[in-house]
């Protein structure tokens, strides 16, 4: 019986060319999306300060994951968040002419940002359920995400006992500092220990 | 007549065979210059977190814009891609309370004058704000849309950029330390002042 001839030259130089062609395509539009675009920085503007007096017992330094859904688009990222948690005292009610000080500690203030440490968000993957939608996630989409996971950490400082032990700390120091400045016994009185705006985070 | 057939169907059963062995040989071909364009890359990394106790009086606060821009340079390309952002840098000034001693308190009860050494006022970067704006934003043509991880990275140099900046002009951390010192003089002075006593504030250097 004839050996037959299952791959004419042909058909086997065409296959090659063709493969060749769109490989080099592919290679060719993969390496021309990046490294092709300018990104030109502008000098620091819009310069504001502000003057406060707070008290601050806590600083928390976290590297979390970001992993959240927009409708139907997905991110996947990294974000290395740095916060405080502070005391204003500007508002402070002292009355001195008692032989003993009373002071009442004042609501919590529990700030979370991105840090400025090099690589502090890293995007990892983004992707949409829907079969042919797009995958790319707009500025206004991705503010809401990280909101959403700014939410989240303050929330899981309430949580995790974060804001109850600074509270605990504040009222310490602030015992401490006062009774320093006043030369008088300084009793400091704590009505939420678990925190002003715990409800208001944590519900069960 | 019925061998005649039967080589027939033969022939027609080897054509369908060569052929979807031909095709699969091409598929794989394809499928193999395709897979080579892929690439993995693990790079594992720890995950840091720390929850930190400090005793810091926190007296003035900074912010400082940073505007970066993408632009296209692929000339070959059909369309234009140009995006402005923007967002904000926070610096504190603070006090470190737990170098406050009794020592750096001198009363004078005859005069009713007290004379307060306060702890160098110290200067350090509190944070970005997470989101950006968006000042500006074009893709034309047959162009792809800035996604999140081009945005991470413009946002990735403008952090490096400012980082420098503060890091080689000393004039941010100036105006933010005299702000504070400013401020820790009138509010120490008003809480003694309010005891009965007049205060002289002055500064530890660092």
């Amino acid at each position: 019986m004839k050996i037959p001839n299952i791959f004419p030259i042909k058909t086997v130089i065409f296959a090659l060319v063709t493969a060749l062609a769109l490989g080099g395509g592919i290679w060719w539009w993969r390496t021309s999306r990046s490294g092709q675009d300018d990104i030109s920085v502008r000098g620091a503007s819009n310069i504001d300060i502000r003057t406060l007096v707070q008290l601050c017992t806590t600083e928390i330094y976290e590297d979390v994951p970001v992993k959240y859904r927009i409708g139907t688009k997905h991110l996947v990222a990294r974000q290395l968040q740095q916060g405080t948690v502070s005391f204003d005292l500007e508002g402070l009610d002292v009355d001195t002419s008692a032989d003993t000080l009373t002071v009442v500690l004042p609501a919590e203030i529990v700030e979370i940002h991105e840090s400025t440490a090099p690589n502090a968000y890293e995007v990892y993957d983004t992707w949409n359920d829907e079969l042919f939608g797009s995958n790319n996630l707009t500025v206004k989409e991705e503010n809401k995400i990280k909101a959403s996971a700014r939410r989240d950490a303050v929330r899981r400082q309430y949580v995790n006992g974060t804001v109850a032990r600074a509270r605990k700390e504040a009222a310490g120091s602030l015992k401490s500092y006062m009774e320093m400045l006043y030369r008088k016994p300084v009793v400091v009185i704590d009505p939420t220990p678990a925190g002003v705006h715990y409800k208001e985070y944590v519900r069960k | 007549m019925g061998s005649l057939y039967v080589k027939r169907l033969d022939f027609v059963a080897s054509s369908i065979a060569m052929m979807n062995l031909r095709n699969s040989f091409i598929v794989c071909l394809l499928v193999g210059v395709l897979a080579c364009g892929c690439s993995r890359h693990d790079d594992g990394e720890a995950m840091y977190n720390e929850v930190k106790s400090v005793d810091k009086l926190v007296l003035a606060s900074m912010s400082i814009s940073k505007v970066g821009s993408l632009s296209s340079t692929a000339w070959w390309k059909i369309g234009d891609r140009v995006g402005v952002y923007s967002y904000d840098t926070y610096l504190r000034a603070y006090i470190d309370l737990s170098e406050l001693t009794r020592d750096d308190l001198k009363w004078d009860d005859g005069h009713k004058r007290v004379h307060l050494t306060l702890p160098p006022v110290r200067t350090e970067f509190a944070g970005r704000d997470a989101g950006m704006r968006e000042e500006h934003y074009r893709v034309s043509g047959f162009r792809s849309h800035i996604d999140a991880k081009e945005r991470a990275e413009i946002k990735e140099r403008m952090n490096t950029h400012l980082r420098e900046e503060v890091e080689n002009n000393s004039q941010f951390r100036e105006m933010l330390t005299e702000k504070a010192e400013k401020k820790a003089r009138a509010y120490f002075e008003m809480l003694f002042k309010a005891n009965g006593y007049d205060a002289d504030i002055d500064f530890r250097t660092l």
